[in-house]
């Protein structure tokens, strides 16, 4: 029989046309007992590999094809643990002793790092050395025959060698795809290697498409003359034993303070936070029990070093004044709480601790902490490096593959295609079609203008599908790490990340789970930023406010989340939660974690989100599926929501154990869980027939869980972003200066922009002024309580050097003409056409305006020669014309992406009013049913995968929103109006439900603004 | 004596010159290749059905589906030869004409008797040619060029009308640079008269010199100088025979007069020929041409007579020859100095000879120097122009020839096991001894002319050779043997 021991995968990035998947389902194809994995500089595709191996019932053997010094390659097999650890080392070495991808490794670092593994020689100029290291018993001579007549004297050296030093051989066939007809993408990835085009890469592609697997009868037959070396596959597959099943990892123990254990010393930090957490607590004695309980669960996992690092890490974020929060299942604990690592009263909220950790799963806990995205950040990802050391912590890795824009632009430059006709089609291929059904490429093709049925267009569409999803290249993931006791280089390779002193794992977070190395998330949340920095504005102002201590159940905070008042706030902004605030009606905390679940594809997909408010508001039976889980369901009204709620629900409707309720947790949070939820399905339908529940019951609590495969939320999470939205409404409900501020300085973030914010802070009375050099600082900031100013860092093009040469100027001496700016800024001239444009050096002269500082600027930033470089000009009234008040908006939304004057809107309202357009602020007077006609500039656009094509836009005019909902069969028709169009005018009925308004669109028309475009946020 | 021009503008003056007489119709003219092809110029007509340039073929096709959308490629050869006619026809009116742009040019009617009418005429010549033209008198040129772009037919701007005249023009009418047009913009300024408004001393402060002159242009004042055209210089010369020619011989005899002419006007310009065409009017009314590049321009009649001799009796005219014209195409003449050093070479002209010979006898594209193509194909080789001393010698090591047959010889072959068994062609016939392979190679398989093959080297009774299976057809062939 015969093993392929030298197969590469798409993660050989570029060199490899198939996924490990692929290979592992061909090779089970063909009959193949054993497959060996040996991709370039690597094992990132070793998981994957590892596990589809696996379920096939086929041996999983880990190589690697290795870029020596010498520019040639050398390729290894693992044999055992040890060989991993070595291969892992090596390939660190190897990646770090250069730039990103520009690594290669030495012969002595090969040397010190040979144990364990099998060498299989292909280039006979290092045969010498390579047995010297690995000596005659761990080393193969490899031959591959892939009809190539130069090859055949090549193998001809090779069999002379084998024969001179003894050496068995292996026959291999260096398997670059599964199937043959792979070869075509193959070429493809060549050129784009080479960044050269299959018109001129010539010798560089393959002579032949015979690298795929073959059949083991093929392979005797091709080596039918040294049968021996067939045989050889086999026999070595059987010795490489080694599997990831083994990898050893282990995690890092805590350095513990003299005379402390691990136990003792959390349990007395635990309750040292506890006694803090729970003071004057009605329910105190209920959150020791619940502490005492996770304690014993820790220590019985021998969990409590995994708790002690993170507390660390928050506690570092703490001493440095960096506002950090835990939040996911983590949130579930008390002992969490009582450590500060998450700020959600888990006791209080009676949320399932066995959601987080339980003894059954035996596996790590999984916690993420929100930190201020940017340097405070970053600030905790290098205390987490220099804590565990170079080899001990490392990001992990987010595999970046071919989507249907890259791969069209790759693909369609392979084939020579013109810059030109590369722009048209990868425009066509627009992020709404990601949702659509049906959507050929041919069709992309002719929207762009081209003929579908052309040669070269029809490999551009197939190449295009097969190069999808494809990995290009390893990019790092925000805020995974990982961190392993001794040395995390001898369980996964490590690699420079292209950020400075960033290291990478080579496996992504999800085979970092799968593989059992414990990860913590570090990752940076926007509105964190806001938070933190609003804070700093309203204690620099003399108050005393403590984001710890915001008051609860504050009224005047409900009334504007019940208004949908909540443009900025944080997880309750967007058009799909303002649609629903004004029926759900919050009125406390609670009320806040479900609103902010509800709105997630989960529960309106599993038709749990609409019933839950029907139900709120009286309009339906509060009904169970079954008696039993009355406990579970009775907060939300009888309707799952939650992760946990269905973990309750599994286990006692269907008798599933804590075990089998983590395997449908696990298929809940994966992106591949959808086949893996198919298998549960069948085994939850067992266990509910097996305790009578079945039929209507028994669909529903199926339906319920099956929804949830993709987007469900945890009832923590929901519990702890419920209380950032809480406090950012908070605080926007009694500091709208700083609020505003704060949202403006921490862009981009949110679901609106810069110039819906400003509109908003106008609207709650904020006077926003305009970018001024002579006031402006390089950030927003409040100037009092009802006047906010915009800062140098909204100047288009601006550098932040610029910046601050204008600051720094200033403060020498005030700017006493546009041309004393000029001599002393030395901004580029861009820069000061764009400050002169958006009218931020009017005030440096009498009556100057934007044309009159356009004309002064285009004068004085021209060289005068050393003579004259100090005198400064006599100002000359320009001829110029001021701008129109259309102009004067255009140029502030070019220049700075907002304006502070009127809504543009406002300048055509008496034509809107002719043509008989609502304002939105008078949408609440009319009828429900009634025709109407709305225009505004296209703030948002969203398309949800759960909408089934329906369309929803928010129109903004110079009084508010309105909302736009477009059917399927009106989108499809107009959809480049839809999709692109800055403004438009729309005719249709209003829709009244529950204090909601939105127009259903029946006709629209662009509307025309005179160019005037800010950016709307468009989501899927 | 008073200033006057004309102006001279024939409107998608691409489209126009391939397209004569179809303006009326959407037409466009395009460029590029593959699936690169985009609309380089589309008429008046096409632009109102929202065709622009830089759309794809397709995509302009697909604007107009209503009505039928004329589309040629674009051909500069055409434009450059409509151009020159445009300037002699002008020269009929005035010896003074400068050639501003494609489809554009000016003339200077001083001197001219009846000069408005000159107008008229202009664009009766232009229409002749088969092109529709606007014209427009002016003693301002800019003012002149300016009104054949917005009016149509032929407009007369009188003296102390062009200031007028200029007020309203679109100020991007003014000779600007792409960085003064987005200046303008943003100052606001539409017109010529809103930019007049500038003072030339402002302007100059802010575009430099370029300033001045706009301003003083605004302001119909052109004072730049006038480029009168001048045609280029022919080396042409026609014969007519008082009775028609049939043989090389008589016709060789009278060919060698005119191109003595033209070889010494050649030298006397400092030029030399580079190719030579002969365009034959034969017995029964019909055209022949023939004609013959040069490896190395040459002013030698005596040498260009014995190419031509080679060329006609490679490629006889096949008729009698009534009449003839011999033209010659002039590059710049260069005198070679042969170094001290290096070895002797053939001199140009009779190297030029020896490869007319060849390309007489091989075909012309068979003679050259081999360059390998980069490519899996086997066998496969390009042909570059020879010159002598290029290439570098490079050592080749090979413990055994190959000699190709070319062409490659049919064969056919019989198979046992997979394996050629038996061979049989017109040069070899047999069993095969032993045979390797097969080794299979295939290749641009993006293109139409993709190739598939399975190649064996066999061992005959009378040596080693090398056979190739064109997979898609079956066909075998015998491409070699090893030497």
């Amino acid at each position: 029989m015969y093993a392929e021991l030298h197969a590469a995968s798409a993660f050989s990035f570029l060199e490899g046309a198939s996924l490990p998947e692929d290979l592992v389902g061909r090779a089970q194809e063909l009959g193949y007992e054993a497959v060996a994995l040996c991709d370039r500089d690597g094992v990132s595709g070793a998981p994957r590999f590892y596990q589809a191996a696996k379920a096939a019932g086929l041996h999983p053997i880990i190589g690697c094809e290795i870029s020596m010094e010498s520019e040639r390659r050398l390729t290894v097999l693992v044999e055992n643990r040890l060989g991993y650890q070595n291969l892992c080392r090596l390939l660190t070495r190897m990646h770090l002793s250069g730039p990103k991808g520009q690594g290669r490794a030495r012969w002595d670092d090969v040397e010190t790092y040979a144990g364990g593994l099998v060498a299989l020689i292909d280039d006979i100029r290092d045969g010498d050395r390579i047995l010297s290291i690995f000596k005659p018993q761990n080393a193969y001579v490899e031959l591959q025959r892939h009809f190539r007549d130069q090859q055949e004297a090549a193998n001809q050296a090779r069999l002379d060698f084998a024969g001179h030093h003894r050496l068995p051989l292996l026959a291999v066939n260096g398997v670059r795809y599964a199937r043959q007809s792979s070869r075509q993408l193959f070429d493809a990835l060549t050129c784009i290697r080479h960044k050269t085009t299959l018109d001129l890469a010539g010798r560089l592609l393959e002579s032949n498409a015979e690298r795929h697997l073959k059949s083991p009868v093929e392979m005797t037959r091709l080596f039918r003359d040294v049968p021996e070396a067939v045989q050889n596959s086999a026999e070595l597959s059987r010795r490489l034993q080694f599997t990831l099943h083994d990898l050893g990892y282990q995690f890092p123990r805590y350095p513990l303070p003299p005379g402390e254990i691990a136990t003792s010393y959390l349990r007395q930090i635990t309750l040292q936070g506890a006694a803090e957490r729970y003071r004057d607590k009605a329910h105190q004695k209920r959150a020791y029990r619940q502490i005492a309980h996770e304690l014993n669960v820790i220590q019985k996992l021998q969990l409590e070093g995994y708790f002690l690092i993170v507390w660390d890490i928050t506690q570092f974020a703490k001493r440095n004044n960096i506002l950090c929060q835990g939040r996911g299942s983590a949130a579930n604990s008390a002992v969490c709480y009582a450590l500060g690592i998450t700020a959600v009263d888990s006791v209080e909220m009676e949320l399932l601790f066995e959601r987080f950790l339980s003894e059954e799963r035996g596996e790590w806990p999984d916690i993420d902490i929100d930190f201020p995205s940017g340097e405070k950040r970053e600030m905790a990802i290098q205390y987490v490096y220099e804590r565990y050391g170079k080899y001990g912590a490392a990001m992990t890795a987010t595999v970046i593959s071919y989507r249907d824009k890259s791969a069209v632009r790759e693909i369609a430059k392979t084939l020579s295609f013109s810059e030109e006709s590369i722009e048209r089609l990868s425009k066509c291929i627009h992020y709404m079609d990601a949702t659509d059904d049906g959507r050929h490429t041919g069709e992309q093709i002719r929207m762009a203008g081209f003929d579908p049925t052309q040669s070269r267009f029809q490999h551009l569409a197939r190449l295009t599908h097969e190069i999808k999803n494809l990995p290009r290249h390893l990019s790092q993931h925000p805020g995974g790490m990982v961190i392993c006791q001794g040395e995390l280089d001898s369980v996964v390779p490590l690699e420079n990340a292209r950020m400075p002193d960033r290291r990478i794992v080579q496996w992504d977070k999800e085979d970092c789970a799968d593989l059992g190395i414990v990860k913590v998330d570090l990752l940076g949340l926007g509105m964190l930023n806001a938070l933190e920095e609003c804070i700093t504005i309203i204690n620099s102002r003399g108050a005393d406010f403590d984001i710890a201590h915001v008051p609860p159940n504050d009224e005047k905070t409900y009334q504007m989340i019940q208004a949908a008042d909540t443009v900025g706030s944080f997880q309750i902004e967007s058009r799909a939660q303002m649609a629903t605030l004004p029926r759900m009606k919050p009125a406390c905390f609670y009320d806040l974690v479900v609103q902010v679940a509800i709105i997630r594809p989960g529960p309106i997909a599993g038709d749990m989100a609409h019933p839950f408010l029907r139900r709120r508001l009286g309009r339906e039976a509060v009904t169970y599926p079954h008696p039993s889980l009355i406990p579970v369901l009775k907060r939300t009204l009888g309707v799952p929501l939650f992760q946990e709620q269905l973990l309750r629900m599994v286990m006692i409707a269907a008798s599933f154990t804590g075990g089998e309720a983590e395997e449908l947790r696990r298929a809940i949070g994966f992106k591949r869980s959808v086949e893996r939820m198919k298998l549960i399905e069948g085994k939850l339908r067992r266990g509910l027939h097996a305790n009578g529940i079945q039929g209507e019951g028994q669909e529903k609590i199926v339906k319920a869980v099956t929804s949830f495969a993709l987007f469900g939320f945890p009832e923590s999470h929901s519990a702890s972003f419920a209380l950032i939205a809480y406090s950012s409404s908070y605080l926007k409900a009694h500091y709208p200066a700083a609020f505003y501020v704060s949202l403006l300085n921490a862009q981009p973030m949110g679901f609106y922009s810069p110039a819906t914010l400003v509109q908003d802070a106008q609207r709650h009375g904020i006077r926003v002024k305009p970018i001024d050099v002579a006031v402006s600082d390089l950030r927003c900031r409040v100037e009092t309580d009802e006047r906010i100013r915009i800062g140098l860092n909204y100047v288009s093009g601006i550098t932040t050097a610029s910046a601050v040469r204008i600051v720094t100027q200033r403060a020498v001496r005030r700017f006493r003409s546009i041309d004393d700016f000029t001599r002393r800024t030395q901004l580029r001239k861009s820069e000061l056409e764009t400050l002169a444009k958006i009218g931020a050096l009017n005030s440096l002269g009498e009556d100057v305006h934007r044309r009159d500082a356009l004309w002064q600027v285009e004068k004085a930033w021209r060289s005068r020669g050393p003579l004259f470089q100090n005198l400064e000009e006599p100002h000359e009234p320009s001829p110029l014309n001021p701008m129109t008040p259309t102009e004067r908006l255009d140029a502030d939304y070019r220049g700075a992406g907002l304006t502070t004057g009127p809504h543009p809107l406002y300048y055509q309202r008496a034509q809107l009013n002719e043509l008989g357009v609502v304002a939105a602020a008078r949408l609440h007077a009319l009828d429900n049913g009634r025709p109407v006609r709305v225009a505004g500039m296209v703030i948002t656009r969203q398309r949800p995968m759960t909408a089934k094509g329906f369309v929803f836009l928010s129109l903004e005019d110079e009084t508010g929103v309105s909302n736009v909902v477009v059917r399927p069969p009106m989108f499809q028709k107009h959809r480049s109006l839809w999709t692109s169009e800055p403004a438009l005018l729309i005719d249709g009925v209003i829709q009244k439900q529950d204090g909601v308004i939105h127009i259903r669109a029946e006709d629209a028309m662009p509307l025309e603004m005179h160019n005037i475009a800010p950016a709307s946020h468009d989501f899927h | 004596m008073r200033k006057l021009y004309a102006c001279l503008r024939v409107k998608d003056f691409a489209v126009a010159v391939v397209l004569r007489g179809q303006r009326s119709q959407p037409a466009v003219v395009f460029s590029g290749a593959g699936p690169n092809v985009y609309v380089y110029q589309a008429n008046g007509a096409a632009c109102a059905t929202g065709i622009r340039a830089g759309m794809t073929l397709s995509q302009a096709q697909g604007r107009s589906p209503q009505q039928i959308l004329a589309a040629e490629p674009r051909s500069e050869q055409a434009e450059h030869q409509a151009q020159r006619e445009l300037l002699e026809a002008a020269q009929l009116v005035s010896p003074r004409v400068e050639d501003r742009e494609p489809g554009l040019l000016i003339v200077d009617l001083a001197g001219v008797p009846d000069a408005h009418s000159a107008a008229a005429k202009l664009v009766r010549y232009a229409a002749q040619l088969g092109l529709s033209a606007n014209a427009a008198t002016s003693q301002n040129r800019f003012a002149a060029t300016a009104a054949t772009q917005l009016e149509t037919g032929v407009t007369h701007i009188y003296p102390g009308e062009a200031v007028g005249f200029l007020q309203h023009l679109p100020v991007f009418a003014l000779p600007l640079l792409t960085e003064e047009k987005r200046i303008l913009k943003l100052w606001g300024i539409r017109t010529v008269g809103e930019f007049t408004r500038l003072s030339a001393d402002s302007l100059t402060a802010r575009f430099g010199d370029r300033g001045a002159r706009l301003a003083k242009l605004a302001r119909g004042d052109d004072d730049s100088l006038f480029a009168a055209w001048e045609a280029p210089h022919e080396f042409e010369e026609s014969v007519d025979f008082d009775w028609q020619v049939a043989d090389l011989d008589p016709l060789s005899f009278l060919l060698a007069e005119p191109l003595r002419k033209v070889c010494k006007k050649l030298r006397s310009l400092g030029s030399a020929a580079e190719a030579i065409s002969l365009d034959f009017k034969l017995s029964d009314g019909s055209r022949a041409t023939r004609s013959v590049a040069l490896s190395h321009p040459l002013t030698d009649p005596d040498v260009l007579l014995k190419l031509i001799r080679l060329e006609l009796s490679a490629h006889p005219t096949g008729k009698a020859v009534e009449a003839l014209t011999l033209a010659a195409k002039p590059v710049p003449r260069r005198e070679l100095q042969h170094d001290l050093f290096s070895l002797a070479r053939p001199s140009p002209e009779k190297l030029a000879i020896t490869i007319g010979r060849l390309k007489e006898l091989m075909g012309m594209e068979n003679v050259g120097a081999p360059a390998a193509r980069d490519t899996h194909e086997p066998r496969v080789f390009s042909t570059r122009p020879f010159h002598p001393g290029g290439a570098k010698q490079q050592q080749i090591v090979s413990a055994l020839g190959f000699r190709c047959y070319r062409p490659s010889i049919e064969a056919e072959v019989t198979e046992e096991s997979n394996q050629p068994a038996h061979v049989r062609s017109r040069i070899v016939d047999g069993r095969v001894r032993r045979c390797a392979g097969p080794w299979r190679v295939n290749g641009d398989w993006w293109l139409e002319e993709g190739w598939d093959l399975a190649e064996w080297d066999v061992e005959l009774s009378k040596g080693l050779y090398r056979l190739s299976c064109i997979l898609h057809s079956q066909t075998w062939r015998l491409v070699g043997v090893y030497d």
